[in-house]
Order: structure tokens, then C-alpha cells, then sequence
């Protein structure tokens, strides 16, 4: 049996835009994923039991990782 | 993608703030967050900065129009931020709009709620002097 592989490539979206325009490259990016999904509900998800405390927490330390 | 031409044409001003950013880095799916980054960084030109008075807002925003928290801290962001309008396809935080812009005007922010086709309806209307905001 053959098994096939897809290949990912990633590229940033700051670099596509630089490429095609910022315009286009929304174009783009939507095109090629069009499974994203219901972003909202997934986000809610993940989200959705945080406390305002922990949000101003989770903040301060990925700001201070330098994740923000 | 209307809105975002609008804003690169600079017609009008995305504003993000650290509640975007962090809400961005909860996406579980890595190519999805890389991407979401990637418009954030590239559309918004402002950041507002997480701030006690936002989460006091927030506080506010989150009991008196149950919104969970970290949508009535985007919503607190957005009114420390002086922005005119707040553009979501979120149901709950739409359908709490009436009261996000009741309490903030009570603070002494002017804060309107909008679903993005809603919002280019009003915008277009605007353009063509047609529009009368009766329920801002």
C-alpha cells in the first residue's frame, strides 16, 4: 500500500503580505484554509472559565516570557 | 476583508490591545494562531496595554451585562482605547451591545457594538448620508 504525504508549508502571514500585498494575502490565506473552523466557539473554549484575575496574571507572564 | 482594506487605506484605525494578543496565544491550532498573529500585527496600529482600570471595567462590564470575563475585558480595552465601535461576530457580546454601550456611556465612554456586516451598513450609509444612527 501506498500511503501519500501532504506536505505543510508555513509561511508567516507578515511575509506573505510583503510578498502580495496585504490584501491578496488575506485572499490567499483564506483560500487555503478553509477547515479553520468556527474560530469563536473554539476560542470561547479555551477561554471561557479564566477569571479577570487570571487573565491579568496569564498576561503579566507571557509578557514577562516576552510572548507579547 | 472590506473592513480590513479600510484600515490598510487608513479610512479607519484597528485597535488591538493585550487581551487580543493573549486570547491570540490560547488558539490551540499552532497555523491558526501563527496566522491570526500575523493579521493582528499587520491591520491593528494601536495597542492598549492591560491595566488595573481595565479590569476594574471589565469587572463591571462582566456582572452588569454578563459577558465572561475576558470578552468584557476586550470590551474595556475597546473603551480605554476611545474606539468608536467594537466589531465582533460574537452572539453573547451582541447581544449584551445594548448594555456594553449603556454602562460605558456611564462611565463616560462612547461605545457602540456591532456585527461587522451591520457595521459596513452603517459605514456605507454614513458615506452616502443616508444613515441615522438611532441606536448608538
Amino acid at each position: 500500500m501506498v500511503s501519500s504525504q501532504i506536505a505543510t508549508v508555513e509561511v508567516p502571514f507578515e511575509a506573505l503580505a510583503k510578498e502580495l500585498g496585504a490584501r491578496r494575502a488575506i485572499e490567499f490565506i483564506s483560500e487555503i484554509r478553509v477547515r479553520y473552523g468556527d474560530s469563536v466557539v473554539e476560542l470561547r473554549r479555551a477561554t471561557e472559565k479564566l477569571t479577570i484575575e487570571q487573565i491579568e496574571e496569564e498576561i503579566r507572564r507571557m509578557k514577562n516570557e516576552k510572548r507579547i | 476583508m472590506e473592513i480590513a482594506s479600510m484600515a490598510l487605506d487608513r479610512q479607519i484605525t484597528i485597535v488591538s490591545s493585550d487581551y487580543v494578543k493573549f486570547e491570540i496565544e490560547e488558539i490551540p491550532d499552532r497555523l491558526k494562531r501563527k496566522d491570526v498573529r500575523g493579521f493582528e500585527g499587520t491591520f491593528s496600529s494601536v495597542n492598549i496595554a492591560s491595566s488595573e482600570e481595565i479590569a476594574d471595567l471589565a469587572r463591571r462590564f462582566s456582572s452588569e451585562c454578563s459577558l465572561n470575563p475576558l470578552d468584557a475585558s476586550h470590551v474595556s480595552a475597546a473603551c480605554v482605547g476611545i474606539a468608536d465601535c467594537f466589531i465582533t461576530c460574537d452572539e453573547e457580546i451582541l447581544h449584551g451591545g445594548s448594555c456594553v454601550s449603556r454602562l460605558a456611556a456611564e462611565k463616560g465612554y462612547r461605545l457602540k457594538v456591532r456585527n461587522p456586516v451591520r457595521y459596513l451598513k452603517e459605514k456605507r450609509g454614513v458615506r452616502n448620508g443616508e444613515f441615522t444612527d438611532r441606536n448608538s
